[in-house]
């Protein structure tokens, strides 16, 4: 039993109305005792599927296992009956859940719901089962064990609720846990403290770990072994470090490029000195500031708002790629949606090619918006999925120009040209392109009144890597081909860094850093984008440690901290910090908001 | 808590102004001259107009939807155009026999209905599933009226063991005493220890409980359905995989998060037994609010159809105030 | 020209895909199978009634005293009511009646309320709160309840029950829509086109409505059974069809008076309601499995 979970030949599965369709073939899995082992995959790989058959928690009707052992400790675990199953789920194996919200049952409190567990897998009676569960609330590093316990989960913050899972799936006494993964749902810089938990609890209790993720950097991090998954067959296996130092199969190395931060533009890094002084400011964002007033109900709260985005100003020149970096909830979307002429500004202005856009009347702002187009994240719900591709392509087409049929048909297929689609598909429906394909369509849509600029919003989150990869280039090409201006919003360093010019690092409705790319990626200076560049896993990490964490949580836009925003959390903060707002200054080719310089 | 509480009965108020003011406007819809049919069929000219200022069809229609809602508020349901008597003490005369079939058949549809939703989830597509789907459907397409005659048909008219209807034979009635202390005749006898007349009750109450009861298939079905989606959620998942049994999930944990649309459910149901009284009551001679419900149709006794319309709307909205109050216990909406 | 043929069936090839692949998850249930061929059955039989049964004028004209209530026999399958009418007829022909007034009241309650839903879940704002106040204060009736008052005042007649029936069914048209029309608007495909300059109607129409049917189909083929028992309901109590329209509730109350000695009476037609009513319910039921989301097995 050298092996303590042993996975060989397992196929499963999925029973559909269009006959049976194997979602798992796995050949081999072995995971050492004591070890962390990761495994990687894009979503719809297999990974989850996987989490669960280990624990015979995968629905059965759609779901039949065809063949393949299952050895936990030694015994099979497909061969046990569902008693049997009972007693090792929880004892010997547990889950920590990637959705914290959906995985605490609402209606309960946290602390019930932690001494349910105690009482039935440790048999202990109520007042011990309690002491044991604000012991674990305090090893999970959470503050106010006993206030916690009387909480719903809805009342705690998404760190919080994640640390009780994990807490959760530690009081079973398990000593083999998976983790699917945890961080998918907590910002960046949370993603740090959770880790850094998971790697030190797991060395304490000395329990053996498999954690999923579709994060490459992150699992190279933190985990002995891993292996690749893609369309359910493990394509890669090996140690963490030759995985990433030596990959062979060419998925893998297109995984590791996209965890690679550090991929400059070779092409055009250097413009003509001519042309990047006459290239003129395609939009300027002065002072603005978005507030929106919260409802109560009947009438809206006086003098109470949410101060979404606060005086922020920032320009951008024809031709440029701006890049918008920040965590959730830090105003980057309320900010596109201005600048989309979706809402008008609380105060301030928008100036496009050289016109205050919000002085525009109906008619003129309505052809104003020839010019600015926007890409979403979501390649499905991003099209009308009962529309036709010539139809949700041609909708611009429809609003801003008068074409005849056939001079409307034949723009559209151009267009699906230009994007690298096949132009006799255009009379097809959304859902019959893979996620790629339809931020192509995206795309084509977006371009097909010749804007001036194109917003990307998390362009490339929601679609596997390899079309990844062919969607910014097919963006770069555009570019150059339409003289297109771009602002790319991401959360992955990786695309902003490999995009854009100049970036913009945001925080609770404020720019803390706006400069040159290359700049600020060589050198950042914003203890805050400091901290969130550190905090993203990336081929540099080599362990846990490396990773960065910033305290406490991010704070509510309704009542932001006065003076500096990200004092409270600030490892530098100083006194003046507290009370008053640092202006932006110009240091080493970008402006900076901080008292520090 | 208690503000949503004070919110939700401030709503209710505006909502029951709205229903007086709908039944207001129906009342006022009714083709031909209420005052002809106050004063009857053989009324001279000058009684039909004297008829007319009584009930005060002379003042404008806003003055008269004031007098109206004023009326409602004290009580006074108007008065029914065939008995003349005030229609609100008609509703009290039979609303205890209504009360009494409505409380009997609820219960029994919860209590049946919850336990098959419960065990239909659990064998979700086994046979009991399939039969449960199968008899939910087939009550609730079952026409009550129909139900009620062909169930007298059989136990009465073929087999002849149970009575034709009526709460208790003329020959008990006769020589027992009734006694009415709630209105309601089983509890009653109980409270007494009339055991005769329970016996004799019992049986009478039987074929009206069991017609009205064919809303367990639906309590089935929504039980079922809301077991399954809960049943889905991530969080019955964690709790499988810490190794709680799955009895305890099932019943304590699924079950809690089902309140809600159980409370739901039930009001739901109590507003359906409500009007299938009044199509089943009078075939069983059912001295209730259905019985008199229906004959006042067929006499166009206009006051005492609204005045139950109302009384039943307001129960309802009675019902459905509990039902939010209950769903407000989740601790998800305490704002 | 071309172009236009082309489109039409470019456009509908994955239509008919859907089309099929839910004719073959409704077989796959006999229960189903066996309701949706029924209640093809019934459509035929109500157009083609008036042609193929066996006493065409005891429907509304001919009567026949001295043949009154006759059990059942080859003659008359079903017996005879008190005027001597084939029962079997009757029964027959009120297919018919029930049917088109059932689909005429679903037409009209989901045409008026999908509107009003759309309006109030597109728009927002006060008109939203509005019609959501109204439709409250109609949906604080028990069922049926409304439909009984509203025909007693209106004066008992088929055309009147129909009219009670739009008013007192459209709410629940207005809500399901609304819902399905404010989670729609929060999709990012109505933020593109209101980004794109999109005037809102068109908005409105083209993208909102036709993402918000399905629900709605479900419920109004789901509603039909529950439509033609109301409308048997009213006519049992005397405030529907009138004697001689061969409604089938209107036969049951009738059939009440005799119902002792001619047991046939009351029983055929309500059997008919049963029949109707049950296989337009398990049609809605299956559905109801095959599209809502939250209960497809994915």
């Amino acid at each position: 039993m050298q092996y303590y979970l042993e996975i060989r030949n397992l196929k499963i599965n999925y029973k559909t109305y269009e006959g049976s369709r194997p979602v798992l073939d796995i050949d081999e899995l072995l995971i050492e005792r004591g070890k962390t082992y990761g495994l990687v995959g894009e979503s719809g790989s297999g990974k989850t599927v996987l989490a669960l058959a280990i624990q015979r928690l995968l629905s059965m009707p759609p779901g039949e296992i065809e063949s393949g052992q299952i050895l936990l400790d030694g015994s099979d675990v497909l061969k046990k009956s569902d008693r049997e199953m009972e007693q090792i789920r929880g004892a010997k194996m547990s889950m920590i859940f990637q959705d914290p919200m959906s995985a605490l049952n609402p209606v309960f409190t946290v602390g019930m719901q932690m001494r349910k567990i105690v009482m039935e897998k440790r048999k202990l009676k109520k007042k011990e089962a309690e002491a044991a569960v604000l012991d674990m609330i305090r090893t999970v590093k959470l503050p106010d064990p006993e206030k916690i316990i009387h909480k719903y989960p809805h009342e705690l913050s998404g760190g919080q609720r994640q640390r009780i899972i994990i807490g959760m799936a530690l009081l079973c006494g398990a000593e083999f846990i998976i983790a699917d993964e945890p961080t998918r749902n907590l910002d960046v810089t949370i993603q740090a403290g959770i880790l850094k938990l998971i790697h030190e609890l797991q060395k304490k209790f000395n329990v053996t770990v498999l954690y999923i993720s579709n994060n490459l950097g992150l699992v190279s991090a933190i985990c002995d072994d891993v292996a690749i998954l893609r369309n359910g067959v493990i394509i890669e296996r090996g140690s963490a470090r030759e995985i990433m130092k030596d990959p062979k199969h060419h998925y893998t190395k297109v995984l590791i490029e996209s965890v690679t931060p550090s991929r400059g533009k070779e092409t055009s890094k250097e413009p003509p000195a001519e042309e990047a002084l006459k290239a003129e400011d395609i939009l300027t964002v002065d002072k603005l500031v978005k507030y929106f007033p919260i409802k109560n109900e009947f009438r809206s709260k006086k003098g109470v708002f949410v101060k979404a985005v606060d005086d922020v100003s920032f320009s951008i020149r024809k031709g440029e790629i701006l890049g918008i970096v920040g965590e959730s909830g830090c105003g980057k979307s309320t900010l596109v949606n201005t600048i989309l002429f979706l809402h008008p500004p609380t105060s301030g202005k928008v100036m496009f090619d050289g016109r205050d856009i919000f002085g525009l009347g109906g008619g003129a702002l309505r052809s104003a918006r020839k010019d600015v187009q926007i890409v979403f994240q979501d390649p499905f719900w991003s099209l009308n999925p009962r529309w036709l591709v010539k139809d949700i392509i041609g909708e611009p087409l429809v609003v801003h120009k008068k074409l005849s049929s056939i001079e409307y048909v034949e723009t559209v297929q151009s267009l699906m040209d230009m994007v690298g689609l096949d132009p006799a598909d255009v009379y097809k429906y959304p859902h019959e392109f893979s996620g790629g394909e339809r931020q192509r369509i995206a795309i084509a849509r977006a371009l097909s009144v010749s804007p001036k600029l194109v917003v990307l919003d998390e362009p490339t989150s929601a679609i596997d890597v390899i079309s990844q990869k062919q969607v910014l280039n097919l963006l770069e090409d555009l570019k150059h081909r339409l003289q297109l201006t771009y602002i790319i919003i991401s959360h992955d360093l990786g695309v902003v860094n490999y995009m854009a010019d100049k970036i913009i690092v945001m925080y609770l409705g404020k720019i803390v850093e706006f400069g040159s790319s290359e700049a600020i990626f060589h050198q950042p200076k914003h203890p805050y984008t400091v901290a969130l560049f550190n905090a993203i896993p990336s081929l540099k990490t080599q362990s846990v440690e490396d990773l960065a964490q910033i305290k406490g949580e991010v704070p509510s836009a309704i009542e932001p901290p006065a003076g500096c925003r990200f004092n409270p959390r600030c490892e530098q903060c100083m006194e003046i910090c507290r009370s008053v707002e640092p202006e932006a200054k110009l240091v080493d080719d970008r402006l900076v908001a901080c008292h520090l310089f | 808590m208690r503000k949503y509480i004070i919110k939700r009965i401030f709503l209710s108020m505006i909502v029951l102004f709205m229903v007086v003011l709908i039944t207001f406007v129906i009342t006022r819809a009714i083709p031909g001259d209420p005052a002809v049919k106050w004063a009857g069929p053989r009324a001279s000219v000058e009684q039909i107009e004297a008829a007319r200022l009584e009930l005060g069809l002379d003042k404008p229609y806003v003055i008269q939807f004031f007098n109206y809602a004023g009326n409602l508020l004290q009580g006074d349901l108007g008065y029914s155009y065939i008995t003349h008597r005030p229609v609100a003490d008609e509703l009290l005369e039979t609303i205890p026999a209504t009360m009494e079939l409505i409380i009997l058949s609820t219960v029994i549809s919860i209590i049946v209905g919850v336990a098959l939703g419960l065990y239909s989830a659990k064998y979700k597509d086994k046979l009991l599933d399939h039969a449960v789907r199968f008899f939910a459907i087939g009550s609730v397409s079952l026409p009550s009226f129909w139900l009620a005659l062909a169930l007298q048909l059989i136990f009465y008219g073929v087999l002849g063991i149970l009575p034709l209807g009526g709460r208790v034979s003329t020959e008990i009635s006769i020589f027992y005493q009734i006694p009415d202390i709630t209105g309601l005749l089983l509890l009653d006898c109980i409270l007494t220890g009339n055991w005769v007349v329970f016996k004799d009750a019992l049986w009478h109450i039987i074929l009206p409980v069991v017609t009205l009861s064919t809303n367990v298939g639906v309590v089935a079905r929504m039980t079922r359905s809301a077991l399954l989606e809960i049943l889905n959620e991530d969080y019955i998942t964690a709790e499988k995989s810490y190794g709680i049994h799955e009895r305890y999930i099932l019943w304590v944990y699924a079950l809690k998060n089902s309140l809600g649309p159980t409370a739901t459910v039930v009001t739901l149901t109590i507003g359906y037994t409500i009007v299938n009284t009044f199509l089943v009551e009078s075939i069983f001679s059912w001295p209730g609010i259905g019985k008199y419900v229906s004959n006042a149709v067929m006499s166009f006794d206009y006051p005492a159809i609204i005045g139950v319309t109302i009384f039943s709307a307001v129960v309802y909205l009675i019902l459905n105030l509990i039902a939010d109050i209950i769903i407000s216990l989740d601790p998800r909406v305490r704002i | 020209m071309d172009g236009i043929i082309r489109q039409i069936i470019f456009a509908a090839k994955p239509r008919l895909k859907e089309a099929r692949m839910s004719l073959y998850l409704l077989n796959r249930n006999s229960l189903t199978r066996a309701s949706l061929i029924i209640m093809i059955g019934l459509l035929i039989l109500a157009v083609v009634a008036p042609f193929v049964i066996p006493y065409p004028l005891d429907i509304m004209v001919d009567t026949d005293p001295a043949n009154s209530l006759q059990p059942p026999s080859s003659e008359h399958f079903f017996g005879t009511d008190e005027l001597g009418r084939d029962l079997f007829s009757r029964i027959l022909y009120g297919v018919r009646i029930s049917i088109t007034t059932a689909i005429v009241a679903v037409g009209f309650a989901v045409l008026i309320g999908s509107v009003l839903g759309a309006i109030a879940g597109t728009i927002g704002g006060w008109v939203d709160e509005v019609i959501m106040r109204i439709c409250d204060a109609f949906l604080s009736f028990p069922p049926l309840l409304l439909a009984i008052a509203t025909s007693a005042m209106l004066g008992p007649s088929l055309e009147n029950a129909q009219l009670s029936i739009i008013i007192s069914w459209w709410p629940w048209y207005t809500r399901l829509l609304r819902g399905q029309a404010i989670s729609v608007k929060e999709k990012p495909f109505v933020k593109a086109a209101e980004a794109i300059g999109t005037k809102k109607i068109r908005i409105m129409f083209r993208h909102i409505v036709p993402n918000c049917i399905s629900p709605i189909i479900i419920q109004a083929s789901m509603d039909m059974g529950s439509v033609i028992l109301t409308i048997a309901s009213l006519s049992f109590l005397g405030l529907g069809a009138q004697p001689p329209i061969p409604e089938w509730g209107l036969m049951v109350a009738t059939g009440k008076s005799y119902f002792m000695n001619a047991w046939w009476y009351g029983i055929f037609p309500g059997l008919a309601i049963f029949i109707a009513v049950l296989t337009f319910n398990l049609l809605g039921d299956g559905l109801r499995e095959i599209l809502d989301p939250k209960t497809r097995k994915n």
